[in-house]
């Protein structure tokens, strides 16, 4: 009796399942990390700080729910949205003003995407997000990723080849920045919206204008 | 650490990484809790995997493949710790680490490979169902491409002996 590749190979599948069906599903796995891990894991995700506000401000909506008092909707100014330039080096940021107002956490995802394009990615849902990501993609790898998130500070260093210039998206003022590496090149776009910032990136593929296009039809 | 910043330089990568983090930091860490059965161990043993991860190339998307890549990778790193920190090692196949058992073989082969030790089907699993290469599954798992060509070996010899036992004809 032999086992071979192709055996094993049709029966892998099945296999896997039955493994991951002997594991818990997502609700059973919840767990609160403590900062010590988050802390280890942080050079490894994008950059994100001000957790300490976030905190404060969870804090304060769970107050105000108890309480039966109404939230009102963020302020655009909730955010400032800034870059500089220095020394071939682009420092770009969205930081929360002190009088964020906390929010219940609802997905912004995109409204409208160019023809070509599928869903690639998104995150699942979490009762206590306060993040959330989807990206779209074509056949040869073209795509665009939005990110959101709520009461996070976002900074981010940029060197090489780019330009940027402020932007504005559906009346809120925004950074575009556009990079280019061999033949490749890249567009982002950060920007806040009332307690949310947004960071859209693009890769490959789009005009300018379509970049612009999948900005403002944002889905709320 | 500068190794795995590069690692993740790409936007594609930086995306599939967050995305594989976001959803399966919490199974991650219950794959390792019931091994080790201390949380702080735990996040040492998703963190040790979350730094393997983002070294190799991830799943395009997420799904049953990535699903059982972070779970296979989480339960190696607890396994390892779980062995660093007894007085006296287990054996190799570590089939008496506890919590790390899989489901009940049926005599089928999918049911054998799914209850093979941990180290076998770990191989297994992802090599035949995540397809990545020896070299990629040595990275993901700390050990090397002879290393794992030998597990495979191995994986393959005990399935067919124990599918002989069961009267399989194959």
């Amino acid at each position: 009796m032999r086992i071979t590749d192709e055996m094993l190979c049709q029966a892998a599948p099945e296999a896997a399942e039955r493994y991951l069906s002997a594991l818990p599903d997502r609700a059973a796995c919840a767990h609160a990390f403590s900062p010590a891990f988050e802390e280890r894991m942080r050079p490894l995700l994008p950059r994100r700080k001000g957790r300490k506000l976030w905190k404060r401000a969870l804090l304060l909506a769970a107050v105000v729910a108890l309480l039966g008092t109404a939230v009102h909707a963020g302020q655009p100014e909730d955010y400032r949205v800034q870059a500089s330039a220095r020394d071939g080096v682009l420092t770009y940021s969205a930081r929360p003003q002190e009088d964020v107002v906390p929010q219940r956490f609802h997905r912004i995802t995109m409204g409208w995407v160019p023809e070509g394009y599928s869903l690639w990615t998104e995150s699942e849902p979490e009762e206590d997000a306060v993040h959330f990501s989807t990206s779209y993609r074509t056949e040869d790898y073209q795509y665009i990723a939005l990110r959101q998130w709520m009461g996070q500070e976002y900074s981010e260093i940029l060197m090489g080849d780019y330009q940027w210039e402020e932007a504005s998206v559906q009346g809120s003022k925004g950074i575009f920045i556009h990079t280019a590496e061999n033949d490749s090149y890249c567009y982002i776009l950060l920007w806040a919206e009332g307690p949310y910032v947004l960071h859209l990136t693009a890769h490959g593929g789009l005009d300018r204008e379509t970049f612009f296009k999948i900005a403002d039809n944002l889905q709320w | 650490m500068l190794i795995y910043l590069q690692a993740l330089d790409s936007p594609e990568d930086r995306t599939r990484f967050e995305a594989l983090y976001t959803a399966y930091r919490g199974l991650m860490f219950h794959v390792a809790r019931r091994i080790l059965n201390n949380d702080q161990d735990a996040e040492d043993a998703v963190h040790t995997a979350f730094l393997s991860l983002a070294e190799h190339s991830l799943p395009p998307e997420l799904g049953p493949r990535a699903r059982c890549l972070a779970a296979t990778v989480a339960e190696r790193k607890a396994i390892d710790l779980y062995r660093a920190r007894q007085r006296h090692p287990v054996s190799e196949l570590e089939e008496d680490v506890p919590g790390c058992e899989g489901p009940p073989s049926d005599g089928t082969l999918a049911g054998a490979m799914a209850a093979l030790p941990p180290r076998h089907r770990e191989v297994l699993l992802l090599k035949y169902y995540n397809g990545y290469s020896a070299a990629e599954i040595a990275g993901f798992l700390g050990l090397t491409p002879e290393n794992i060509r030998q597990i495979t070996a191995q994986a393959k010899r005990r399935l067919a002996a124990e599918l002989a036992e069961r009267g399989e004809v194959i």
